[in-house]
């Protein structure tokens, strides 16, 4: 059961970086490879305040988002003006540093070590225990966020967003504050990457710099287009089908090396086969990636 | 009459090109004042100075009394400004009814908002479609107001702009060769839509036109530019049988001759 319970809680926090991923990608056309840095830092967050500061989880992950968002709008200030091609690049130069720094600034972070024992959360006298209690925590936790962006998604918000996504100088000429609205929506993108971090960092109660790094945003972007753009549900399949797929094959048997790279070669075959057979995901509403 | 807009010795340069050169006009409450001139006199660049897409190298734009050429195209449609481009640029993936309600500022635009929302936010929304469908009905568009904007004709995109255009309720529009491209009988509907405008609705049209018939039977002022530069401004018929007028529509040869 233990290991089904461990599957559930991965395919939920993906669910909820993707659903925020495409808050910024499928949205408002924000092709942002940066989410798994924000990610990290809310995890790095996390653990700095509740291991050496001693902060409450609740306070904790706040602040993870705090410090997500408000990175984010730096980050996004000076970067949100360049073309889409050229803000992937800078973005992935700060997903760069971030791994980096946090590599280095050991009297932070511990460096290569990472950092160990994050408390659970607890809710008064109940502390929540590995198993049913941290898979009612993390699916209460996505419920929320999978609220805040149905409702973004059901709101006048939307149009505003898809507009400025399909053509900035209409959206402008209808009154809409672009460089505003694309800073504030990738600002949200990064608070809630990062209290996705914070939820992690609770579940796993260990962060360390490789799982934050260019690894993850690639299959952050996977999940997105696995699933489908704009669509709460594809952000549940995308995660879902590539946290599974590969799972399945363990059960088929084989040793050694050999069906880890199987499980590789196929995991390719099926990105490529729906990138070329259906580009809009499984389940979502939009063709294509649009630059 | 007061002139609703004012604009005075506008000036823009790209590189060595004086794309406008001490451009200025007028254009009064309630009229439709159109903008005429041979391609690259500088119309389209005078729109984008005024609209505020470009900051003009020198010049004022005065918008009802208030100086507006150093503000944002956001904050001057704010102020009751809108415009077209000369394509519809319609966003194609979305619906016809949702093209339109993108003109609308509202509250729950805002993330906070659109989480909390309350009787306010949903009463703006509400309002904002049925503002929507009112004006997409008075452009022959309402049946269509579920499509996608992509299953629309060319004609029929560019009314869904000037619908777009027009449904945050303007006080000025701002309209970027409106009649290219049409067929016979929307170019017709699109005409009588530009006189409502006015003389239903209280609107103020400022147009760039390059067809003559158009330009001299429904404008109320004309306004002739030439490389850059305002040359000529006046009634349809004093502009019509100006030196520069003849001069850019039929050469020099012909002042000469008319002399």
């Amino acid at each position: 059961m233990e290991y089904f319970q461990h599957l559930l809680i991965m395919v939920l926090i993906y669910a909820c970086l993707t659903v925020s991923l495409d808050l910024n990608i499928g949205h408002a056309g924000i092709l942002s490879f940066g989410h798994a840095s924000f990610y990290g830092i809310g995890a790095y967050t996390t653990a700095i305040l509740t291991v050496y500061a001693g902060l409450d989880w609740f306070s904790a992950m706040v602040l993870a988002f705090a410090t997500g968002a408000i990175i984010a709008a730096l980050i996004g200030l000076p970067t949100l003006r360049l073309g889409g091609d050229y803000f992937i690049l800078a973005l992935f130069g700060f997903s760069l540093i971030v791994t980096s720094l946090i590599i280095n600034m050991e009297w932070l972070t511990n460096g290569p070590f990472g950092i160990r024992g994050v408390p659970r959360p607890s809710i008064g006298p109940y502390q929540v225990q590995s198993g049913y209690g941290m898979l009612g925590f993390i699916a209460i936790m996505t419920a929320f966020i999978f609220f805040v962006h149905w409702r973004f998604a059901s709101s006048p918000m939307k149009a505003a967003l898809h507009a400025v996504r399909d053509d900035e100088s209409v959206a402008m000429s209808l009154g809409i504050n672009v460089v505003r609205t694309k800073i504030t929506v990738f600002a949200l993108g990064g608070g809630f990457a990062a209290l996705c971090g914070a939820m992690g960092a609770f579940y796993f109660r260990f962060v360390s710099a490789d799982s934050y790094g260019l690894q993850t945003i690639i299959l952050l972007w996977a999940m997105l287009f696995v699933g489908g753009n704009c669509s709460l549900l594809g952000a549940f399949v995308g995660p879902a089908v590539l946290m599974l797929f590969p799972e399945m094959f363990r059960f088929i048997g084989g040793q050694g090396w050999d069906i880890g790279h199987i499980q590789e070669a196929l995991y390719g075959l099926l990105l490529i086969l729906l990138m070329m057979f259906r580009p809009q995901g499984l389940v979502g509403n939009k063709v294509g990636l649009r630059t | 009459m007061t002139a609703v807009l004012d604009v005075k010795g506008i000036s823009k340069r790209f590189g060595g090109l004086a794309a406008v050169d001490n451009a200025s006009f007028t254009v009064e409450e309630h009229t439709i004042t159109s903008l005429i001139g041979p391609n690259g006199a500088g119309k389209t660049t005078a729109f984008n100075i005024v609209s505020g897409f470009l900051k003009p190298d020198f010049g004022k734009v005065t918008f009802a009394g208030q100086s507006i050429e150093h503000l944002e195209p956001h904050d001057i449609y704010r102020l009751g400004m809108a415009r077209t481009f000369q394509d519809p640029r319609v966003f194609q993936e979305m619906s016809v009814l949702d093209n339109v309600m993108v003109g609308v500022r509202q509250k729950g635009e805002t993330p906070f908002w659109a989480i909390v929302r309350g009787a306010e936010v949903n009463s703006q929304w509400k309002a904002a479609r049925e503002r929507a469908e009112k004006i997409l009905e008075s452009v022959g568009l309402l049946a269509r107001a579920n499509e996608a904007a992509s299953a629309l004709s060319f004609g029929e995109q560019r009314f869904l702009s000037i619908a777009r255009a027009l449904v945050g309720e303007p006080r000025i529009v701002l309209l970027d060769e409106p009649t290219v491209g049409l067929d016979r009988g929307t170019f017709g509907q699109l005409v009588e839509l530009m006189k409502n405008l006015v003389s239903k609705e209280r609107k103020t049209i400022l147009l760039i036109e390059h067809n003559m018939d158009v330009v001299m039977s429904i404008s109320d002022k004309v306004v002739l530019m030439m490389q850059g530069t305002t040359v000529a401004s006046g009634t349809p018929a004093e502009v019509r049988s100006h030196r520069s007028m003849v001069e850019a529509y039929l050469g020099k040869r012909h002042v000469a001759a008319s002399q």
